[in-house]
C-alpha cells in the first residue's frame, strides 16, 4: 500500500471505521512509514481534543425548569380554541426557515390575484373605446385610429355629434357579447351623423386605465376641435369644445361640458 | 489501492448500507415502551418520565451541535414539544433514540437557520467563567488548567468551522458513540455517504488544530 492511498483512509482507521481488511493493510503501511504514522498521531490528537468536547454541567433546576415550561405550553394549547388549534401549526410551519420559500410562493400568488381582480374591471375601457370609435367592435383590429369623414361639416351637425358623443360618454358601460355587437350598431349609427368630421382617437391612451383623452379633430380649419377627459368617476367626462371660429371680440366660442 | 480492492470497498459500503435496518437497533425497554404508549394516549406524568428520560441527551446534543447554553434550552423545549405532538405516529419497531436524535437534529437546524448564524454563536465564555472559577480554587494546577481551557477553546472552534450534517455525523459517531449504520439511520443517509461526512469532518479538525498548534508554537518561540 503507498502512502497516496493510505491517506486518506487514515481519519477512518483512527476512528476504527475501516473494514478489517483495509484496516490491516493501513496498520502494515503506518510500520513502514514514518510520515503516515506521524499523521495517524495527529488524527489521534484531534480525537482526544474532540473528547474534551463536553457541555457545561447543567443543573437540576435547569432541567426541571424545561420540562415545566413544555409542560406549561403543552396545557395551554389543550385549553386554546378549536379554530387556534387547527391555524396555528399552519402559520407557524409556514413561518419555518424550511418552508419559507412555499410561504413567499402564496404571499406572491395572492398578491398577484388581488392586483388582477382590482385593476379587472378597469380593464373594459378601452374596449368600450374602441368599440365607438371604430364601430365594428366584433372585429379585432379592424379599424383604424384615425377615420376620415368628408370635411364639410356645419356647425349644427357638429353639436349633435357632440351631444351624441357626451350620451355615449355617460352611457359607458363594459361591452361583451351581444352588447358589443348592438354598440357597434349604435356607434355606426352615430358616426352617420357625426360625419364629415375627423376624429383622432389618442389611440396611444387606451393603455390608460384612468382618464383616457380623446382628440376630436376636424379635417378642415376653421371646424371646431374636441377633446374629451375622462375622469376617475366613470359618469363624469370633461369635453373640451373649441367650437366656433374666432369671431370679430377675439372670442373662439370655446366651452367646457 | 489496487482496483480490486476499491471495487471491493465499494461493495462493502453497498452491502452495509442495504443491511442498514438490520444493523440498528431498535429494541425499547419495555418500561419505556410502556410509558410511551401512555404517554401518547395523553398521560402526562409519564410524558414528564419521559422527558426525564431523555433531556440530557437532548441537551447535551444541542449544546454541541448550537455551542451555547441558552440555545441548547430552547432546542430542548422545542423537542419535548414535537416529541409530546408527533408520539402518536411513534411506531414501537423504531429506535426510539434515534428518533429523537432525529427530532434533536432538525430542531436545531431550525434555531441556527432562524438565528443565521450557525457558527458565529459559539462562545468561549462559558470556558472561560469555568476556567477562572478553577484558577481560583486551585493555583497548582492553573498551567494545567490554562491548557486544558485553550485546548476546549480550540476543538469548540475547530467544530465552529464544520458544515451542519458533518459536524452532526461526528457528534453523534465520535461523542455519542453511535455506529455508523445508526448515525446514517438517524440523518437519513446512508453509511456510506455518513463514513465520507465523518472522514471529512476528522480531516478539517486535524487540520484546523495543527494550524492553531503551529501558530500558537511560533507565537511561544517569537516571546522566547
Amino acid at each position: 500500500m503507498k502512502c497516496k492511498n493510505t491517506e486518506p483512509l487514515l481519519s477512518l482507521y483512527v476512528g476504527g471505521d475501516l473494514e478489517e481488511e483495509h484496516a490491516r493493510l493501513v496498520a502494515a503501511h503506518l510500520q513502514s512509514c514514518t510520515e503516515c504514522k506521524l499523521a495517524a498521531e495527529e488524527y489521534v490528537d484531534a480525537s482526544r481534543l474532540l473528547q474534551g468536547y463536553e457541555p457545561p454541567t447543567f443543573s437540576d433546576e435547569v432541567y426541571a425548569g424545561t420540562r415545566e415550561q413544555v409542560l406549561n405550553e403543552i396545557e395551554r394549547e389543550s385549553h386554546a380554541p378549536v379554530w387556534s388549534r387547527i391555524f396555528s401549526p399552519l402559520f407557524s410551519a409556514l413561518r419555518q426557515p424550511r418552508t419559507r420559500w412555499i410561504t413567499a410562493g402564496l404571499l406572491l400568488a395572492i398578491s398577484v390575484t388581488a392586483l388582477y381582480l382590482s385593476l379587472g374591471p378597469s380593464r373594459e375601457l378601452p374596449n368600450d373605446h374602441q368599440a365607438v370609435r371604430t364601430g365594428e367592435p366584433s372585429q379585432a383590429g379592424g379599424g383604424s385610429d384615425v377615420r376620415s369623414h368628408n370635411s364639410n361639416e356645419s356647425a349644427r351637425s357638429s353639436s349633435v355629434a357632440k351631444k351624441g358623443q357626451v350620451r355615449t360618454a355617460n352611457t359607458r358601460r363594459p361591452i361583451t357579447g351581444k352588447r358589443e355587437a348592438s354598440a357597434g350598431v349604435v356607434a355606426r349609427a352615430r358616426s352617420r351623423n357625426l360625419d364629415k368630421t375627423t376624429k383622432v382617437d389618442s389611440s396611444t391612451h387606451d393603455g390608460m386605465l384612468q382618464r383616457p383623452v380623446r382628440v376630436v379633430q376636424p379635417s378642415s380649419a376653421p371646424a371646431p376641435l374636441r377633446v374629451e377627459m375622462q375622469t376617475r368617476d366613470r359618469n363624469i367626462r370633461i369635453i373640451w369644445l373649441s367650437g366656433q371660429p374666432p369671431d370679430a371680440d377675439g372670442r373662439d366660442g370655446s366651452k367646457g361640458i | 489501492m489496487s482496483p480490486e480492492a476499491t471495487i471491493e470497498a465499494r461493495d462493502l459500503a453497498v452491502a452495509s448500507a442495504k443491511r442498514l435496518p438490520e444493523n440498528v437497533p431498535t429494541q425499547i425497554p419495555r418500561s419505556l415502551a410502556r410509558l410511551i404508549e401512555r404517554a401518547a394516549a395523553g398521560d402526562m406524568v409519564a410524558f414528564e418520565e419521559i422527558m426525564k428520560h431523555i433531556e440530557k441527551r437532548v441537551m447535551r446534543m444541542a449544546w454541541r451541535m448550537l455551542g451555547n447554553e441558552a440555545d441548547a434550552r430552547d432546542a430542548a423545549q422545542e423537542v419535548f414539544l414535537r416529541v409530546y405532538k408527533y408520539l402518536g405516529r411513534f411506531k414501537q419497531d423504531q429506535p426510539f433514540f434515534a428518533w429523537v436524535y432525529q427530532i434533536t437534529l432538525n430542531v436545531c437546524r431550525d434555531i441556527a437557520k432562524k438565528r443565521r448564524q450557525y457558527n458565529t454563536q459559539f462562545t468561549s465564555l462559558e470556558y472561560d467563567s469555568e476556567a477562572a472559577s478553577m484558577l481560583s480554587t486551585d493555583q497548582a494546577d492553573a498551567e494545567e488548567i490554562v491548557i486544558r481551557v485553550q485546548e476546549r477553546e480550540l476543538i469548540m472552534r475547530a467544530i465552529a468551522t464544520l458544515p451542519e450534517r458533518e459536524r452532526a455525523a461526528i457528534l453523534l459517531r465520535d461523542l455519542e458513540g453511535l455506529s455508523t449504520d445508526e448515525v446514517a439511520h438517524i440523518m437519513r443517509s446512508t453509511a456510506t455517504t455518513v463514513r465520507s461526512q465523518i472522514s471529512s469532518a476528522r480531516q478539517k479538525i486535524r487540520a484546523y488544530c495543527r494550524r492553531c498548534l503551529k501558530k500558537r508554537e511560533e507565537r511561544r518561540s517569537d516571546e522566547v
